[in-house]
């Protein structure tokens, strides 16, 4: 008898890659379409994608994953959120390869919460897991789609559930990523947030293999959030701590984001940089910007406008003139402001 | 391994084609692989009597997700290993059952993928809806042809011209996956697209 233990076979729930394909299937899942009606589209596109033999192929899945991971590595820190994401990988590959050999295969829930303050990372690292989910063959286009409260919660009856469902519907094949996810929460029991939530988890059963919604927010909100909706922690298995950075990461990060862009920073500069991010730490009740990688590419960018201001019109500028960053460019500005 | 899948309406034998061209190739047992939308996949083993008895129904929608079975086709001096994956019923309306409406989202992405598209059909019912939409989309594929099922029963025979001229230039299998006929010409296009 013929069996399954030689090779792989095509997995169930994935189709063919392209954007066209992928929307008619969802909404033939959705009662939107007919079977009909989704042959003629897949039709018209394989035609289309004969006619055009590099859209498809291109380069390999497994090319695409070491570009995601090498992406992640490259990170300044996150040490713990490297590990969880490489575990995660490593799980679903392995129990899909169980589900292929017939093995008993736990349930793949991949809907997240990510807790950490602003600036920790959580937008970036949700963005390489969507493309490492994409080549994992996990979801099908591993876009993200970032949105917050506003954005799901309407202002009349109906008019949440509908706001909500337009973002999933932007999500499908990718990741919904909710921004201060823990305001949906806001308002008490006759809030539309409700609706929001409930909606939210509606979907994500509706499109349990087209859909990863990923709840951001600082690690205390999201805490309470989560434990005052019970129902939601079963829902959101996985979750990612995201710790402030440290001094000597953040001047890491620096480094990269001005080598990214062809600067590079003097002694002094650096020494003034280093200050104005110390003063964060300073304060007594522990600024949430402590560890904020975002303002660190504030301040990098404010410095390098001043030092277009303080280089324009200026004759005759050397190279290394135009890549340096020296410390008046990176001081703080007239206002007194420390925290750009 | 190339995928070869059954596709047609609900009940016009898709499965029993299937399990019976296992037979046909010399099969006395299948593993069939389940691929369930609500669960992970998993496998059974069943005798060629008990798969019969088990997956195929009189009652439409009978088969819930994708079943795929691998089959050994004879080739030149070897044997070609080709997955066949008999798949959930396809109809015109849209189905109130979220359930099957997945499941048939399923069929048409194997469709999507597959190499070679056995489209089965009980030649008494005139090609309409549905049946046109999968005949089109084979129409511009190389491994496609329609099987016309049920040739044992009255009123198929006459049926078979019409059914031909609609299909070209796509050829028609005619069998009887009940008593097992025309089951060789399936066998030779399945060879001739491996
Ligand atoms: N007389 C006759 N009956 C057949 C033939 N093929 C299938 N049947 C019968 O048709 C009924 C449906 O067969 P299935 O193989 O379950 O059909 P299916 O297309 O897989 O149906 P679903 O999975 O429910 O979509 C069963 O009662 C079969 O015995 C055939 O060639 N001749
Ligand atoms: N580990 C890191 N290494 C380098 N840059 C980072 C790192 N984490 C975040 N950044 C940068 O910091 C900025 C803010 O990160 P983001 O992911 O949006 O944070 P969050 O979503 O937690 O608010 C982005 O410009 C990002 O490129
Ligand atoms: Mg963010
Ligand atoms: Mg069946």
């Amino acid at each position: 008898m013929a069996r399954f233990d030689r090779r792989r076979i095509p997995s169930g729930g994935l189709g063919p890659k392209g954007s066209k394909t992928e929307d008619i299937f969802g909404r033939l899942e959705r009662g939107e379409t007919t079977v009909g009606e989704a042959l003629r589209v897949l039709r018209l596109s394989t035609a289309r994608a004969e006619a055009e033999p590099d859209s498809g192929a291109g380069t390999s899945a497994e090319a695409r994953l070491d570009e995601s991971f090498e992406e992640l590595d490259s990170l300044v820190g996150l040490d713990s959120v490297k590990r969880l994401v490489r575990e995660l990988h490593a799980f679903i590959v392995i129990q899909r390869q169980r589900a292929r050999e017939g093995l008993a295969a736990e349930p793949m829930v991949l809907h997240m919460v990510f807790k950490g303050n602003p600036g920790t990372g959580k937008t970036t690292v949700a963005r390489i897991l969507g493309r490492i989910l994409k080549s994992t063959g996990v979801l099908q286009k591993g876009h993200l789609v970032e949105c917050e409260r506003a954005d799901l919660v309407g202002e009349y009856i109906g008019h949440t559930a509908q706001k909500t469902r337009e973002q999933i519907r932007k999500a499908l094949g990718g990741i919904l990523f909710v921004d201060e996810g823990y305001a949906l929460a806001r308002g008490g029991e006759k809030d539309f947030g409700k609706e929001a939530i409930d909606t939210l988890v509606k979907a994500m059963e509706d499109h349990k293999d087209e859909l990863v919604v990923i709840l951001a927010g600082y690690r205390n909100e999201m805490q309470q959030f989560l434990e005052s909706n019970p129902g939601l922690q079963s829902r959101f298995p996985i979750q990612i701590d995201f710790p402030d950075f440290t001094l000597e990461e953040l001047m890491k990060i620096a480094d990269l984001m001005l080598q990214k862009r062809q600067y590079t920073m003097t002694p002094e500069a650096r020494r003034v940089l280093r200050e104005r991010l110390l003063h964060h730490r300073r304060l007594p009740y522990g600024d949430e910007n402590a560890g904020n990688a975002r303002l660190v590419r504030n301040l990098i960018e404010k410095a390098i406008r001043r030092q277009a201001l303080r280089l324009v019109g200026r004759p005759n500028l050397s190279r290394a003139e135009l890549m340096t960053i020296q410390a008046v460019d990176m001081a703080d500005d007239e206002t007194g402001k420390g925290k750009a | 391994m190339k995928e070869a899948i059954v596709i047609g309406r609900p009940n016009v034998g898709k499965t029993l084609l299937t399990i019976n061209l296992a037979e046909f190739l010399g099969q006395r047992r299948v593993e069939v692989m389940f691929r369930p939308r609500d669960g992970a996949a998993y496998t059974r083993i069943y005798s060629i009597a008990q798969a019969r008895a088990d997956l195929v129904a009189e009652t439409p929608h009978r088969t819930r997700c994708l079943q795929s079975l691998v089959l050994s086709v004879p080739r030149g001096k070897g044997v070609r290993k080709v997955v066949v994956t008999d798949t959930t019923g396809l109809c015109d309306e849209i189905h109130p059952s979220s359930a099957v409406r997945r499941a048939m989202a399923d069929t048409i992405r194997s469709v999507a993928r597959a190499v070679i598209i056995l489209h089965v059909v009980d030649p008494l019912q005139p090609l309409s809806g549905v049946d046109l939409d999968i005949l089109r989309f084979g129409q511009t594929q190389e491994g496609y042809a329609l099987v016309a099922n049920m040739m044992d029963l009255p009123g198929r025979a006459e049926r078979l011209p019409e059914l031909v001229r609609a299909a070209r230039p796509a050829p028609v299998l005619a069998v009887s996956a009940l008593k097992r006929t025309g089951l060789g010409e399936v066998r030779a296009f399945l060879r001739r697209h491996l």
